[in-house]
């Protein structure tokens, strides 16, 4: 083998030079081919059936001894008149006390220079262990507004129940929390000592130990047809599998509740294209959708949680009564407690394509494997290109753009002096940054248009191996942003380096159409809207990404102004670039001069 | 006429035997073999901790109350429990355990009456190994020792989680075949046993066994290599399975059939005990061995391991001497001090000692 290499000297070896010349061809089939394995990837025979991996949690096998019936009108006749009163936090707290709890409040202030400001109070309380040290608790969330009074009557039923027993490991934590995020995120900020920007909240006056899980529970009305699961978190973070099944299992098994994940429900038949589809929507749910509910910020402190949202029904014919779904609570609640730490047997990087059938990461990530591929093949074409070695400004000057423009914005949004400063209204500012700075920042690429072959070849290498490196990191972090990133990137960067001519024209049709401004605008303009409509429109999700950033700590919006823009210009510099001035790389016709040449002599 | 006469004659000696008195008894008695052995010891271990292993702990206080009914004294049974489930936080019946889903139907395994030699974190591997040779630190209490000698029975039953030749200890260690193997016949040598009826009661239990070579050893596990061992019930107030198949059925035996007013000498043989959980009831397949055993099986007593004689001497013809001491002691002013502990223990579970 190593005589080979040394006859074979500094010339590139032979199956190389068939890659490089298929590179467009081979690309094209890989982005396909991330297509065909998913498909092939739902088909019901290739999902896995889900099961329990922790052998502490017993789900289902506890006969349930609910009997607080009566205390149901008793606390929901209190909660209207506390309604009435105005001062339904009030009557909680006291309520709470009443039952034997700590209960304390937490008020909480978020006052944007973007959006509406929201402020409210938090009421909690803690059921202690009595057996065991206080290091260690379970929550149970509810939200709590007006609309939300048969759900917080059923909390306080639970707890009038669970403070009677004897056999809790591990404190209760009781949260009745108002509906937005940013109160679950205060309030779980202060519970583990951080604070949020731009959120002023109270610190927690009592406190249990470390938070090992929860639910969230969630229905409006007195009758409840079905309940959906819904696990989507922040930055992808979803809660240990295990919590959702133990939920499944309860429902189907213990109480025979009709349930769904993910649209599709538990007396689901496998199908293939339901599948699919379900697949589809959690990747676009879980991108721009991840702040789903309030379960949704606590992956951010390593806590496993999973809203259990009840469809409401109009009567006691389509649809349970709630004491039964009290009875399903205390059920899930006797199985967590027999659990002995904090959830890690199961799988924390899955797609549940339906309440039996998941996904997990070994067979999710060949898809993402296929795009990076895609990328790859022409990386090397460039790689092996007899140009030289020159670095562009463009690639610098990209990210610095790029980077400022971060700051920018983040500026713009948080800090009140941008408005002082420019003397504009903040609302206009913010809109002319998120939507223009990034739209100068393309037409700036043309300020250092690359002019030398080789700092044409280090650019559309960086470029590749950047998208490839982009879509790795991301994947490995967050799995969904990086398959719709790559389902939209991969075909832009190729059709626009690989496969079309590039050119002065070429380049200019490439900084509009591969831009993430004009993706979003194509898309939010499928139904007719006015130009100012428009505007807000393509602003909404924009902003939306912002204010998670800066409140939730998603990685979306930096992962959008800090690569995706700097890579959408690279693009538009590279496709102004004539292709024809590169040179070709090695390929067979070379050793077929060589011999001719030879023969010739 | 004459063959009749010849079978009348014939009979006669067979007429003789069974008229003879105490002979059928003399049969039975010949039946099982006399024993060898002259004391009785057991090990029981629990080798798993957790909340969901409860029924390893219930396993073996089964068996733990019905040996001690049989007359083998706390002194000499070693009881190791990885956990202590009573104490659990989980356990909404505090301080109890029981093996029978229901209050009604199933008592306390865990009374006054419980001593527990090694708990928790005591219940190791090496513990084990070291309490069946007999290798243990200078200054360890009599309660945890071993102290068979070439005369006794030792019964040793091990229940926990398992696989192809290992024994899961707490959570983290393991007991394999081949130690067991080797403890065993450092027993052998050092005459530390007369026979042994070693159960073991896991997963794939059978591999425990497998390895040991030393004489005078019948083993029996609850599963073979690559069968599960199932659990028996669960209990619904609890939530948790509450005893294994093998522990019930091995316990039931000994409830149901050693029983009476001399249980000890009840025609229940040892091969009874080994097969008493069939296929049907355990599920899994029970693996006996033995190999080394020379003895029909079903010719020993199952009370040779299970039981002991506990005899009694009566102390009353022996005369007492008191000291000195006492004899100085005033016996006239004790009123005031009888007076004084009266009213002290008055209303206590004491109070008819005075």
């Amino acid at each position: 083998m190593l005589r080979r290499i040394t006859l074979q000297g500094s010339k590139t070896p032979k199956p190389i030079k068939k890659v490089i010349k298929h590179a467009a061809l081979l690309a094209v089939i890989a982005y396909l081919g991330a297509f065909g394995y998913a498909i092939f990837a739902t088909a019901p025979e290739n999902l896995e059936a889900t099961r329990i991996s922790e052998n502490a949690f017993l789900p289902g096998i506890v006969r349930e001894k609910f009997n607080k019936h009566s205390s149901l009108s008793a606390f929901g006749k209190g909660l209207r008149q506390g309604f009435k009163n105005g001062n339904p936090n009030g009557y909680l707290i006291d309520a709470l006390r009443d039952l034997g709890l700590e209960a304390a409040s937490q008020k909480f202030a978020f006052k944007p220079l973007y959006g509406a400001p929201v402020s409210g109070e938090t009421v909690y309380g803690i059921l202690r262990t009595e057996k065991n040290p206080s290091v260690e608790a379970m929550v149970l969330v509810v939200p709590f507004s007006d609309k939300h009074e048969a759900v917080a009557t059923l909390a306080l039923t639970i707890i009038d129940y669970f403070k009677d027993q004897v056999y809790w490991a591990r404190d209760i934590i009781f949260v009745f929390v108002p509906p937005e995020p940013v109160a679950m995120e205060a309030w779980l900020a202060a519970y583990h000592g951080f604070t949020v920007p731009t959120v002023t909240a109270d610190v927690l006056q009592i406190r249990s130990g470390e938070i090992v899980g929860g639910y969230v529970f969630d229905f409006e009305g007195q009758y409840i047809k079905d309940v959906e699961f819904q696990f989507f978190g922040v930055n992808g973070r979803q809660p240990n599998l295990d919590l959702v099944n133990v939920a499944v299992y309860i429902a189907q098994f213990g109480l025979k509740f009709p349930s769904e994940s993910n649209v599709l429900g538990l007396e689901y038949v496998a199908n293939h294209r339901q599948n699919t589809e379900s697949l589809l929507k959690s990747i676009w749910h879980q991108t721009f959708h991840e702040v789903q509910g309030a379960h949704s910020v606590f992956g951010s402190y390593g806590i496993s949680a999973v809203t259990i949202k009840g469809k409401p029904a109009q009567n006691s014919r389509h649809g349970h009564e709630v004491y039964k779904f009290a009875i399903y609570v205390e059920a899930l609640y006797r199985s967590f407690n027999n659990v002995l730490e904090k959830l890690h047997q199961s799988y924390f990087l899955y797609y549940l394509i339906s309440p039996k059938q998941f996904m997990s990461v070994a067979y999710y990530m060949p898809i993402l494997g296929c795009f990076i591929a895609a990328l790859l093949f022409p990386a090397l074409r460039e790689l092996t290109r007899p140009a030289g070695y020159a670095i562009p400004a463009s690639l610098i000057y990209n990210h610095i753009l790029a980077l400022g423009l971060y700051f920018l914005t983040m500026f713009v949004f948080t800090n009140p002096l941008a408005a002082t400063i420019t003397g504009l209204p903040a609302a206009l500012l913010q809109k002319a940054v998120l939507l223009g700075a990034p739209i100068v920042m393309q037409l700036s690429t043309n300020l250092y248009p690359i002019t030398t072959a080789s700092e044409a070849r280090v650019s559309r290498f960086v470029l590749f191996t950047e998208a490839g490196l982009l879509l790795g990191a991301v994947g490995l972090l967050t799995i969904s942003p990086a398959l719709l990133i790559g389902a939209i990137m991969v075909p832009l960067i190729l059709l626009f380096t690989v496969i079309l001519p590039t050119g002065p024209v070429f380049g200019f049709v490439a900084g509009i159409v591969a831009h993430p401004i004009t993706l979003i605008t194509g898309f939010v303009a499928q139904e007719p809207k006015s130009v100012p409509e428009l505007i807000d429109a393509v602003y909404a999700p924009l902003a939306s990404a912002v204010h998670n950033h800066i409140v939730h700590g998603s990685l979306l919006f930096p992962l959008y102004c800090l690569l995706i823009l700097a890579l959408a210009g690279h693009l538009a510099v590279i496709a102004r670039f004539p292709k024809e001035l590169l040179p070709i790389p090695p390929h067979d016709s070379d050793e077929d001069d060589a011999s001719k040449a030879k023969k010739a002599d | 006429m004459q063959l009749l006469t010849t079978i009348l004659l014939c009979s006669v000696p067979f007429l003789a035997l069974t008229a003879a008195p105490g002979s059928v008894e003399d049969q039975v008695k010949g039946f099982f073999d006399p024993s060898t052995h002259t004391n009785n010891w057991a090990v029981l271990v629990c080798t798993s901790r957790f909340w969901f292993n409860y029924r390893h702990v219930a396993n073996v206080l089964s068996l733990y109350h019905s040996i001690k009914r049989l007359g083998i004294p706390d002194s000499n049974i070693i009881l190791m429990l990885a956990d202590n489930i009573p104490c659990n936080a989980r356990n909404p019946r505090p301080g109890q355990i029981n093996n029978l889903p229901g209050k009604a139907t199933s008592q306390n395994l865990y009374g006054l009456d419980v001593e527990v030699d090694y708990r928790g974190y005591e219940v190791t591997v090496d513990n084990f190994i070291r309490v069946l040779t007999g290798r243990l630190p200078e200054g360890t209490p009599r309660n945890k020792r071993l102290l068979s000698d070439h005369q006794s029975n030792v019964l040793v039953y091990l229940s926990g989680h398992g696989g192809d030749g290992f024994l899961k200890f707490q959570d983290h260690m393991e007991l394999t075949s081949g130690e067991v193997a080797m403890a065993v016949q450092t027993m052998a040598q050092n005459r530390r046993y007369n026979e042994i009826l070693f159960i073991v009661d896991s997963c794939q239990s059978a591999s425990m066994y497998s390895e040991i070579y030393s004489p005078n050893v019948v083993s029996t596990a609850s599963s073979l290599v690559g069968e599960d061992s199932l659990s028996y019930t669960r209990d619904e107030d609890i939530g948790v399975y509450i005893i294994d198949r093998y522990a019930y059925y091995a316990h039931k035996f000994m409830e149901d059939r050693l029983n009476g007013p001399d249980p000890l000498q009840s025609n229940v043989s040892l091969a009874d005990f080994l097969t008493t959980c069939n296929k049907e009831r355990c599920i899994s397949t029970v693996g006996i061995s033995t190999e080394f055993y020379p003895r029909a099986t079903n010719k020993v007593r199952a009370a040779d391991f299970l039981g002991a004689r506990k005899y009694h001497k009566n102390l009353g013809s022996v005369q007492y001497e008191p000291s000195s001491f006492w004899k100085s002691v005033e016996s006239d002013n004790l009123k005031p001090a009888e007076e004084q502990w009266k009213s002290a223990l008055y209303g206590t579970a004491l109070d008819s000692v005075y």
